[in-house]
């Protein structure tokens, strides 16, 4: 399980909906407090974390440290 | 009741587009993208569905560059505001409404105005290149006067900024959901939407479609994301969307633009053209009836459509008109500078604009009411 922020729930969205439809299991959850900045959401993928990772950057989908 | 005033907004709102509202209030009642929670996490799937839409139908470059504001005014302030600075130039049209212009008044930014021909799209292109200066930096204009309906010819606008590498802006206000727009394909880089018009959804929500980001923003606050940061986000759309959403009215967009894309634009505008051109020459035979543009031919006019009755002030006459069970728009529409192009700035005029629920019944009706000759006798009486 991989997780990746992404602060904004919009680009959340668009990352989770992106990799279901690649075939990889994905949700959405609040960002841990004291990561992404204190607020903000990230994308929790099952799979190949690097692939996923790969898919949501060629996206455009920035992913927060 | 006759409701010749959808210009204004659409007087009848499709019944998808009520129950969409209601399911919003109902079923997404969590604040699309504050908590973690299920409910919160679906509201904000909901209105990102309608991103997606938005983004599909107008060829923008992505969901995540849909923003919904207030109003198409409000999205018109967010570009002029977000993108000009001193020592900027910015071209605009003749026929402008006040959401252009009163921005432009306040922020004292330098403009210069191309003439729109009623007659020759090739004439209104050559007089924007006229205007252009060294430092113009943006083109901002009207899909469709929102008095006369002329249809500026935005795609060649659109080639010119792309040739000059200047920024264009379009108020879409009268011709989102009723001439097809693609955002790539005409170079438009902000696409400002009142979707309570041609989208047929709820009043008090707009849509600012991007294709380059804004430097300067209106409002700041909350926006969901990293709230450590007293610093506004730079990405959009939480740069632009700070507080909360209307997540009622943005299902109403949603389901008003799945309306529109079942009839077909162009069943649409064909439909509401046809209406437009019978009240066109209905109005041409009667005597003492004042029209001030051409005939209004789809592929150059919108369907709007405005008009005088002898000397009579335009809100005397719409008066009647609503006195006898029709609702139309006299006066000057927030539009002076269209009406100083037709020399109609003291009279104003009577604007009819149609949509789908319209019909022909209806036209005939008000010409027939028109043409009565009671009507000057009570116009008259109505001023005396």
């Amino acid at each position: 399980m991989t997780k990746f922020n992404t602060g904004s729930i919009t680009y959340a969205i668009k990352g989770r909906d992106l990799l279901r439809k690649k075939g990889f299991k994905a949700r959405i959850e609040k960002i841990t407090s004291g990561k992404g900045g204190g607020c903000g959401y990230t994308i929790v993928a099952e799979g190949d974390g690097a692939v996923a990772g790969e898919l949501l950057r060629k996206a455009g989908i920035k992913i927060l440290d | 009741m006759i409701y010749f005033d959808n210009a204004a907004t659409t007087g009848v709102k499709p019944q998808q587009v009520i129950y969409a509202v209601n399911k919003g209030l109902k079923k997404y009642s969590a604040n699309p993208g504050r908590s973690g929670h299920k409910a919160a996490v679906e509201a904000a799937t909901a209105v990102y569905s309608v991103r997606q839409q938005l983004s599909d139908f107008f060829g923008a470059d992505g969901p995540e560059n849909v923003v919904f504001t207030l109003n198409c005014t409000h999205s018109i302030n967010c570009v002029l505001k977000g993108v000009l600075r001193r020592g900027d130039h910015i071209l605009v049209s003749s026929l402008e409404h006040n959401a252009v212009m009163r921005p432009l008044a306040k922020m004292g930014v330098s403009y210069s105005v191309f003439n729109v021909s009623f007659t020759d799209d090739a004439e209104t292109v050559r007089s924007l290149k006229e205007k252009l200066r060294p430092n113009t930096r943006m083109v901002f204009c009207t899909g469709a006067s929102n008095v006369w309906g002329k249809l500026l010819p935005i795609e060649a606008i659109g080639k010119v900024c792309s040739e000059k590498k200047m920024l264009f802006g379009v108020d879409a206000a009268q011709i989102a959901g009723v001439i097809p727009i693609d955002m790539k394909k005409m170079n438009i880089d902000y696409l400002c939407i009142a979707p309570h018009k041609g989208l047929y959804a709820p009043m008090g929500t707009g849509v600012l479609i991007c294709r380059r980001g804004l430097a300067e923003t209106l409002i700041e606050g909350g926006t969901g994301t990293n709230s450590v940061e007293l610093k506004q986000p730079e990405e959009l759309p939480e740069r632009l969307e700070s507080g909360t959403v209307s997540l009622p009215a943005v299902m109403g967009i949603g389901a008003g633009l799945d309306y529109i894309k079942r009839l077909g634009t162009e069943r649409v505008y064909s439909h509401e053209s046809g209406l437009i051109k019978e009240l066109y020459h209905g109005l041409k035979s009667i005597n003492g009836i004042i029209l001030y543009t051409p005939e209004p031919l789809m592929g150059f006019y919108a369907p709007v459509l405005s008009f005088n009755i002898e000397d009579y002030p335009s809100e005397t006459v719409a008066e009647w008109l609503s006195e006898n069970g029709v609702c139309v728009r006299g006066g000057l529409h927030c539009a002076p500078m269209a009406h100083r192009v037709m020399g109609t700035l003291e009279s104003g005029a009577v604007r009819l604009s149609v949509a789908t629920f319209n019909n022909r019944e209806e036209v005939i009706s008000f010409l027939k009411l028109i043409k009565t000759k009671k009507i000057t006798k009570n116009l008259k009486k109505a001023i005396e």
